[in-house]
């Protein structure tokens, strides 16, 4: 006897056989999925695909984040980062202080500069530009993973420039791939309510895919637990999914809990364990065409990242030192984990450590 | 041992023993979870989550013992020691009450300063606030014990005079002397610990019991603990739960790492899987935090520990972790149970109100668990039974209903398909007639015990054997017995509905047995009733618009007559939650044929003297209820049959992978009886 194919919840067990068949899994699945109270059932689903694809591997990355600026012109709700310019707390980094940053661990063995910061209403065009070239200039090697769709729009606006003609420059000099932020949720009804000045979700897959056809990898989020239904978040996935068939340069895909300390939905309540898990198991069963699942282990916790190792998630991120946005949201994890914690970690779940580039290219040891 | 082996073992509900256990972390972390949550749901069938509401009070954190782990203690002498004073516990205790507390935890540091009489004055103390006292570990009782030269018997007494309710099970740590000698020298030795719950059992005194595990212990080592803790269960069933938490590193003198999440969801399945007669087993948020805590309902806990409104032994290792009574509630009903309050000893509180032990709280192996998915793999399904088309247009109904007079004129009035009446003989004289239905493609049949007219039979003239075999032999496996009981237990209001899970057999009628003079029929009744049909009807009837209570202790008796106050008062003392007169013997009966049986009751009225209501001239129940109460009993009569057309298909669909059809196994080996229950009545 075994217990693979059997099921707390029995309606798994039709999901179970499209998966083994290696079908493609629709909405009413990845309802029944987010539904069930069968957490171990529905992760267990999303094992079989995640050691499909990727066996026992677990990546990270050693990178860097880098916020240049908090001041935004957009004020969504659910946003602890953001501030106007006039705001107490605002700030934007010089190009100088940049390079500061940057000069300052030039001796650790970063493969890749993570770049966002908030929509600066009169930073211009060079300014990002003379950032990526700077950067590049003193650490040549480095993978730039910058600025978000959302970014991007408002770049090509102060540019006066197309979303591609932006992006080409930015390639040029030396941006690598985009990051995912700014998702948020697709459905309208979520993006009048919370933010309802941000780039559309046309507008959003449009830069990922413009960017996908220069050559671009970028990745893709949620943002999960706040006004959301359940089928508002299939939506997304579904949405997501169809815009990778079409271009194919999604890399990950990364739910995010929200945080909602100190934001305008501080009424709320916080994710909770098996929120965070689900979120990560139904992308994985669901987004049957990304390589790769995310559990930023800042947003969620050490504990639940290691966790999420056995949920679908085959990446935990990176050895960060410090990472504001999150953190200026109340998260209650620590800021940091050593490369040793964060090893042990992914070994005592059972899993074989790999670090990565951004490309996911192993980083000989 | 395979790890296939132990999984069949495991499923089988068969009893690990040492080397299966160890055989368990080769697992990985979501099959070990899995396995362990069949396994919590067949000991807690509900989807319920309990918590208690108690305050920590540490009495004194002066304390000679210096473990190694501890962040807490100050040795005699020490600046920054500590003990309680009066004024400060008082405010405690009115603090706790008005968080809706029921109960202290207290503990603290071997202080050689504080008499017996201390202790014994802090009890009363506390009791004098209404406040159980759920106190002193087993170190703290030999460290008595030794420091007064009584016997730990004679402590506990002295204890359990002062009103101590129940010992907390902490200072287990590694129930092994390798490790208690490494990081906790002078504290009792594991043998000592265990003779103080042992004896504290003897007494009557419900423990708990504790693993701190993650620090220089081996993993058969934590198994040792595990099988010790099993042994002394099964002696004397004192335990209500087992609660292991990781220990915690900073500040303390042992230092190292501490066990990540992944390991404490691991050790806390493998101690679900090998503690088969521990009826609870209890997450530790204070040490994982609330994600990880309510994850680890899935992986065989169900008790979410305490509001723990102070915590200061584990505050004192730098992790403070805080939840309010809200936030558990939410973090358990996010993760699909429902939250309910218990107490110290693990009664529920504000309903029910009668204890949780488990289904299967006893010594022997559980029942076996085949799986109930559609997945490949899965031996032994035999799948949704749908009605089996029968040859000779005779009719096989699997499920039946025993209900009150004339209970199928409400099926014939909701227009549900009628197959006709049936009148089996049988060997036990005439049984009532049953009639069989179609809904939905379920055959089912009715029986009223009582006749189909009147109330010409009463209870202690129901020919329960002839009923039951007649039921038996048109192929039913499966009963539902509705029945109308009065209720002892307040919580239980009339017009409410109640699935009872245990029974207390007052009664002095008969035929209790089919097997009388045979020497047959010695039968463990742990479950009563069929956990599987139990589960099936409170999952089903969770959005009924009628209250379910889920637990309740059915005490019953002869009739006709009524009770006196004073036996009502009895069995109150005894546990009681319900009286009535319908399910002794019958459930015991059906049991010897190997049946299926669950009840569902409906409240009629409180009990004799459980209320005061005056003695009206004549008229029965309705004397005991009031006329809003009346008129929400006529509510739930009157929804009688749509209940049961709605538990239908999950009636009909529970696989009967319960222990009810193997009830007779051990008599078909010894070849006292046949095969086919047919020939066992000559
Ligand atoms: S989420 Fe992004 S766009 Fe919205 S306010 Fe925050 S920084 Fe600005
Ligand atoms: S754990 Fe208890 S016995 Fe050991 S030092 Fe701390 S207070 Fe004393």
């Amino acid at each position: 006897m075994t217990i693979n194919g059997c099921f707390a919840d029995p309606k798994l067990a039709p999901i179970y056989e499209k998966v083994i068949r290696r079908e493609r899994l629709d909405r009413d699945d990845g309802l029944t999925l987010y539904r069930s109270r069968d957490l171990l059932g529905v992760g267990y689903l999303a094992d079989l695909v995640r050691r499909r694809l990727h066996g026992n591997k677990a990546y990270y990355i050693y990178n860097q984040h880098l916020n240049y600026s908090n001041v935004c012109v957009n004020g969504c709700k659910f946003c602890a980062f953001g501030k106007k310019a006039d705001e107490p707390g605002a700030y934007e980094m010089t190009l100088e202080e940049i390079m500061a940053r940057i000069r300052e661990r030039l001796h650790e063995p970063i493969s890749e500069i993570h770049i966002v910061g908030g929509l600066h209403p009169d930073l211009p065009f060079s300014y990002y530009l003379d950032m990526l070239r700077g950067i590049k200039a003193l650490r040549p090697g480095v993978h730039l993973q910058a600025f978000t769709a959302v970014e991007i729009a408002h770049l090509a606006d102060i540019a006066g420039l197309s979303v591609a003609k932006t992006l080409s420059a930015l390639k040029e000099a030396g941006l690598g791939s985009l990051p995912g932020g700014g998702a948020e949720v697709f459905s309208p009804r979520i993006r009048g309510e919370l933010c309802p000045k941000k780039l559309s979700p046309s507008g959003w897959l449009a830069v990922c895919q413009t960017a996908h056809r220069l050559g671009l990898n970028t990745n893709a989020t949620m943002l999960y637990g706040h006004l959301e239904t359940l089928e508002e978040r299939v939506d997304h996935l579904i949405r997501l999914r169809e815009a990778q068939d079409e271009t194919g340069g999604f890399l990950t895909f990364i739910p995010l809990a929200f945080h909602p300390e100190n934001t305008q939905l501080a009424e709320l309540s916080g994710t909770t364990g098996f929120d965070d898990l689900k979120n990560l198991a139904v992308a994985r069963l669901m987004l049957d065409n990304f390589p790769h699942i995310k559990a930023f282990w800042i947003m969620i916790g050490p504990k639940l990242a290691q966790l999420s190792l056995s949920f679908g998630a085959d990446d935990i991120d990176g050895t960060v030192i410090e990472e504001r946005i999150t953190h200026m949201a109340g998260a209650q994890t620590p800021q940091g984990l050593s490369r040793a914690q964060l090893l042990h970690m992914i070994r005592e779940a059972g899993c074989e450590p790999v670090e990565r580039d951004t490309l996911y290219n192993a980083i000989p040891s | 041992m395979s790890r296939l082996k132990v999984i069949d073992r495991i499923l089988e509900g068969r009893r690990l023993d040492a080397t299966d256990a160890l055989s368990l972390w080769d697992l990985d972390v979501l099959t070990l979870g899995r396995l362990a949550d069949l396994v919590r749901r067949r000991v807690h069938p509900e989807p319920v989550v309990t918590y208690v509401v108690d305050r920590n009070i540490n009495y004194t954190n002066i304390c000679t013992s210096g473990c190694k782990f501890c962040a807490f203690y100050r040795a005699p002498g020490d600046p920054g020691g500590y003990v309680l004073d009066l004024d400060s516990l008082r405010q405690k205790l009115a603090e706790t009450l008005a968080a809706g507390g029921t109960g202290i935890l207290l503990q603290g540091g071997l202080n050689p300063a504080l008499p017996l009489e201390f202790y014994e004055n802090l009890v009363g103390f506390i009791r004098g606030f209404g406040l159980q006292v759920h106190g002193f570990s087993p170190p703290e009782i030999s460290f008595l014990a030794r420091q007064t030269g009584l016997s730990v018997e004679d402590i506990l007494a002295r204890l359990i005079t002062a009103g101590l309710s129940s010992i907390p099970g902490g200072g287990a740590e590694i129930l092994s002397d390798r490790v208690r000698r490494a990081i906790s020298p002078n504290k009792c030795t594991a043998g000592e610990w265990l003779q103080v719950m042992g004896t504290a059992h003897g007494l009557g005194l419900k423990t708990t019991a504790t693993m701190m595990f993650g620090h220089l212990e081996t993993r058969a080592e934590r198994l040792e603990h595990l099988m010790r803790l099993r042994d002394l269960q099964d002696r004397t069933a004192g335990f209500t739960a087992f609660i292991p938490w990781t220990f915690q590193p900073g500040g303390t003198a042992l230092g190292g790492k501490p066990a990540g999440a992944l390991e404490y969801l691991k050790t806390l399945a493998v101690s679900r899987l090998v503690l088969d007669n521990f009826p609870n087993l209890q997450v530790s948020w204070v040490t994982q935090g609330a994600k990880i805590a309510q994850v680890a309902l899935q992986f065989g806990a169900n008790d979410f520990g305490s509001t723990m409104l102070e915590e200061n032994v584990v505050a004192a290792t730098g992790v403070t972790f805080r939840l309010s009574r809200e936030e558990i509630v939410r973090l358990i009903t996010a993760a699909g149970y429902s939250a309910q309050q218990r107490d110290h000893v693990y009664r529920l509180v504000g309903e029910g109100g009668q204890g949780l032990t488990a289904s299967c709280c006893s010594s022997k192996p559980l029942p076996p668990t085949s799986c109930r998915g559609l997945g490949a793999g899965c031996g032994g399904r035999e799948g949704r039974s749908s009605p089996r088309p029968s040859p000779h247009n005779t009719s096989f109904p699997k499920v039946a209903i025993i209900a009150r007079v004339g209970a199928h004129r409400d099926f014939l009035a909701r227009g549900v398909e009628y197959r006709g009446e049936q009148r089996p003989s049988t060997p036990f004289g005439e049984a009532n007639p049953v009639h069989v239905f179609l809904h939905d493609g379920v055959e089912f049949a009715v029986l009223s015990r009582h006749g189909e007219e009147g109330y010409r039979v009463s209870a202690p003239f129901v020919n329960d054997r002839a009923n039951l075999y007649a039921l038996k032999a048109l192929g039913v496996e499966k009963i539902l017995a509705w029945c109308a009981p009065g209720a002892i237990n307040e919580a239980m209001a009339p017009g409410n509905l109640v699935a009872p899970h245990d029974v207390l057999d007052e009664g002095k009628g008969g035929p209790h047995t089919f097997f009388p003079g045979r020497g047959q029929g010695f039968i463990r009744h742990n479950p009563v009733f069929c956990p599987g049909l139990r589960q099936a009807l409170i999952e089903r009837l969770a959005d009924s618009p009628f209250k379910l209570h889920t637990k309740a202790v059915y005490v019953g008796t002869t009739g006709p007559r009524l009770e006196t106050p004073a036996e009502i008062r009895k069995f109150a003392v005894l546990g009681g939650d319900l009286v009535g007169q319908t399910l002794v013997p019958e459930v015991f009966l059906a049991r010897e044929l190997e049946l299926c049986y669950a009840a569902l009751c409906y409240v009629v009225n409180f009990a004799e003297g459980v209320k005061d209501r005056p003695y009206e001239p004549g008229v029965l129940f309705e004397g005991l209820a009031t006329a809003a109460e009346v008129e929400r009993v006529r509510e739930v009569e009157a929804a009688f049959a749509d209940i049961v057309l709605k538990l239908l298909p999950e009636l009909a669909g529970t696989e009967r992978d319960c222990p009810c059809s193997r009830l007779m196994e051990r008599y078909r080996r010894r070849g006292d009886l046949g095969e086919d229950w047919r020939t066992w009545f000559p």
